[in-house]
């Protein structure tokens, strides 16, 4: 069968046996997982049996790319990597930009499935329809930038896209990610560990091919009716965040309350100023860059001339670095989170799960809880930047005792230091992006709910803060969602944007294009969706799609042992107010997250004292299938 | 006058698929505009708390809309410090926004 949009083509690459076959699309998958995210999800728990051990052979790794990958669909340029994640032991996957995804769809794929460990290191080398295996052993040992190096060197094309880990992901030190571009990195769930337990070094691509398009003057004038409602309709957000790119979220949150400082002891940082966007921008970027088919070009190079750091390059310094490695761990010194932020990308490792570990690290040194026979020697306090690089060197290379600690990642760490786990500030094992929930309800259930574990980009409620309450209750149902202090309304909210962004992730377009406009949000999919494939997609087609997704992911979580104790904030946030800032005072209630937590299963139609997702809710889903399977171990939730 | 004027905003609010968009939030930022100019983050620290506002985004983003229909006009800038280096705009309500604003009072929504 012939596809407009997707590829049609699913590589499937068994790495202990050495072979290579080619699977043709089913429209079936096609219609009902939209690609991506979608794709990679639906195979996943179709594929990897229950209870296996993430470094396992039978669990698999699996990329994939959207149907509007490679197209001129603007911000299509993602792709995500899925797996049993090491770090949550349940479900896992990872999204990154930059262009190896278009590549991908170029050279005439839309999924590879990666099966079984490799005894010894390869990298997989796709140059259109050739696809072959070969030995990784000179490339085993060197970090991200000298493989990417390496590889377009040693096979002669300096415009090859390459997908790698480094040391860190080797070492299968749990905050490993993968990484493309030299920069944008795959972070969540630990996918860089799993790719390391394969041996799997590189995906190296070259694609030619293009992709095919159902109506292309019809795509076109969609892209231009959609890049024009981003310039009127969301006026401000386009200019600032061209500009500035997610660097200018820390005056934004901290204006908020919501900038975590101190390992999320506080939502308001006094030194905040000092790791502005505005200051990134006027002091160290020296240009702009984009990944595939971006309308913002957020994302920027950034050169350190002067000081103990000059001399440091790097891209894609992202709100996650200047925050991370500043506010998060109480450092005010700029130049040094764009260096953390290159070691991190030379090493492998994401920056959300890196800086967590720290700020457990710091946390627990200051409290006793790690001594320094632990960090052998190193002085962990709060603010120390050399320190911060040394800590990212040793987690990388796993070097020495705190090396070992910190590539445990946080949760896995603290279980070891008893009365540590209080500042392991993760759910279902994952560490949260940077985004403080006190002050931000719906964030907060959206990082509690999301199947991937504590993350900000599973639900983005946006419109929580970016919506007008008129907008609100127009497309959500109530203005009540804009009381960033408010329950009411936050179920719902948190459970639309999930099933949005499921779509998001699995046309593989980025978050960042529709924030605050409701019309992008409604109109935008559905539009791209029927002129790229030729299929009419409605918005409501478009948002069961969704909601399909992420039920089957959480049924893989179900079927794992997760139920609704694991849909919780760490501790610290119903326990502890802020103490600093606008918001001083502020802490999240657990009976009214009680409240938010329970109006959120009823949208969902999952069972309100377990959090199992019911028959009902499965089968006017079309995923009877699943409800059996479930309903067979005891895991199905009961209907109201 | 004032009818032609509300029609002609109407049309533009239709224009600029905003109906059903411009309510209490936009009557609530057009007061305090009334005898003053004041950028977002001043009118945000007045009208918190009202009508579930609680974010300053959530002020720039109906000014916005008001602009886009001519109720509100940018006056000048300050320094208020929602950002850490940009000046923000100050705004001023116009005429077409006293008719808007005076209708919103008859009705909450347009």
């Amino acid at each position: 069968m012939e596809f407009y949009g997707w590829s049609g083509t699913t590589l499937r690459v068994n790495l202990e046996k050495g072979t290579i076959k080619k699977e043709p699309l089913k429209e079936e998958l096609a219609l009902n997982y939209v690609g991506g995210r979608g794709f990679n999800s639906k195979i996943l728990y179709d594929e990897v049996p229950q209870g296996i051990d993430p470094f396992d052979p039978e669990n698999k790794l699996i990329f994939g790319t959207g149907p509007c990958t490679g197209t001129i669909v603007p911000c299509s340029g993602r792709w995500t990597v899925t797996a049993k994640s090491p770090t949550t032991d349940a479900f896992g996957d990872a999204n990154a930009g930059g262009h190896w995804g278009a590549e991908l769809k170029w050279a005439g794929y839309d999924v590879i499935v990666f099966e079984g460990n490799s005894k010894n290191p390869v990298y997989l080398f796709i140059d259109d329809n050739n696809v072959q295996l070969a030995k990784a052993d000179d490339l085993w040992g060197l970090d991200v930038w000298e493989t990417t190096d390496a590889l377009k060197e040693k096979l002669g094309d300096p415009d090859l896209e390459v997908a790698c880990i480094g040391p860190a992901g080797e070492r299968l030190s749990l905050p490993a990610c993968v990484i493309s571009n030299y920069t944008r990195g795959a972070g969540k769930c630990g996918m860089g560990a799993v790719m390391g337990s394969k041996k799997l070094k590189a995906i190296v691509v070259r694609g030619t091919k293009g992709v095919r398009v159902a109506h292309p003057e019809e795509l076109i004038k969609v892209v231009e009716e959609s890049i024009d409602i981003l310039k009127t309709e969301d006026k401000w957000w386009f200019e600032n965040f061209s500009k500035y790119g997610t660097p200018i979220f820390v005056m934004l949150f901290q204006h908020l309350g919501a900038l975590p400082t101190y390992n999320w002891r506080e939502g308001w940082f006094e030194r905040a100023e000092e790791l502005s966007g505005e200051l990134l921008y006027n002091k160290y970027v020296k240009k702009k860059r984009a990944c595939n088919a971006c309308v913002y070009h957020c994302s920027a190079y950034c050169v350190v001339d002067e000081g103990p750091y000059a001399g440091t390059v790097g891209e894609g310094v992202e709100y996650e670095a200047t925050g991370g490695f500043g506010s998060k761990l109480g450092n005010a010194d700029l130049a040094s989170t764009i260096a953390a932020k290159t070691l991190c990308d030379k090493l492998g490792i994401d920056l959300i799960n890196c800086t967590d570990t720290l700020g457990w690290a710091m946390e627990s040194y200051e409290k006793g809880f790690l001594t320094k026979e632990d960090t052998d020697g190193l002085d962990l306090s709060w603010g120390n930047p050399d320190a911060i690089l040394e800590a990212i060197r040793r987690m990388g290379y796993r070097e020495g005792n705190l090396g070992e600690i910190l590539a445990r990642g946080s949760r896995k760490a603290a279980r070891e230091k008893k009365g540590s786990d209080y500042y392991s500030i993760t759910i279902k094992g994952q560490q949260m992006g940077l985004v403080e929930p006190r002050p931000m309800w719906a964030w907060g259930l959206g990082f509690a709910t999301s199947t991937r574990g504590g993350d900000h980009l599973r639900t983005q409620p946006a419109p929580e803060f970016m919506f007008t309450p008129e907008e609100a209750e127009k497309f959500i149902g109530t203005p009540k969602i804009s009381d960033r202090f408010g329950w009411e309304g936050k179920g719902r909210l948190v459970a639309w944007c999930q099933n949005i962004r499921a779509i998001n992730d699995s046309l593989e377009n980025c978050k960042y294009f529709f924030r605050g406009s409701p019309r992008l949000y409604v109109e935008f999919p559905a539009k791209v969706l029927t002129a790229t494939t030729g299929y009419e997609w409605t918005y409501e087609k478009v948002l069961e799609c969704g909601e399909r997704i992420y039920n089957v992911e959480k049924a893989y979580n179900v079927r794992e042992g997760l139920g609704r104790q694991d849909d919780y904030l760490p501790e610290r946030f119903y326990k502890e107010p802020l103490s600093k800032g606008p918001f001083a005072g502020t802490v999240m209630p657990k009976e009214k997250f009680d409240l938010m937590l329970e109006e959120y299963y009823k949208v969902r139609d999952w069972d309100q004292k377990t959090g199992m997702p019911t028959r009902r809710a499965l089968k006017r889903l079309g995923l009877e299938k699943i409800a059996n399977e479930l309903g067979k171990v005891g895991r199905l939730g009961k209907a109201e | 006058m004032a009818a032609e004027t509300l029609e002609k905003t109407k049309e533009l609010i239709r224009k600029e698929h905003l109906e059903g968009l411009i309510g209490t939030t936009h009557s609530l930022i057009m007061k305090t505009l009334s005898s003053q100019e004041l950028c977002a983050t001043e009118i945000f620290e007045k009208i918190r708390g009202q009508n579930y506002i609680t974010a300053q985004y959530q002020v720039v983003r109906a000014i916005d809309q008001l602009r886009r229909i001519g109720c509100v006009r940018v006056a000048g800038k300050k320094k208020t410090g929602f950002m850490a280096a940009p000046y923000e705009p100050s705004y001023a309500i116009t005429e077409t926004g006293h008719v808007l604003q005076r209708e919103l009072d008859r009705q909450k929504r347009l």
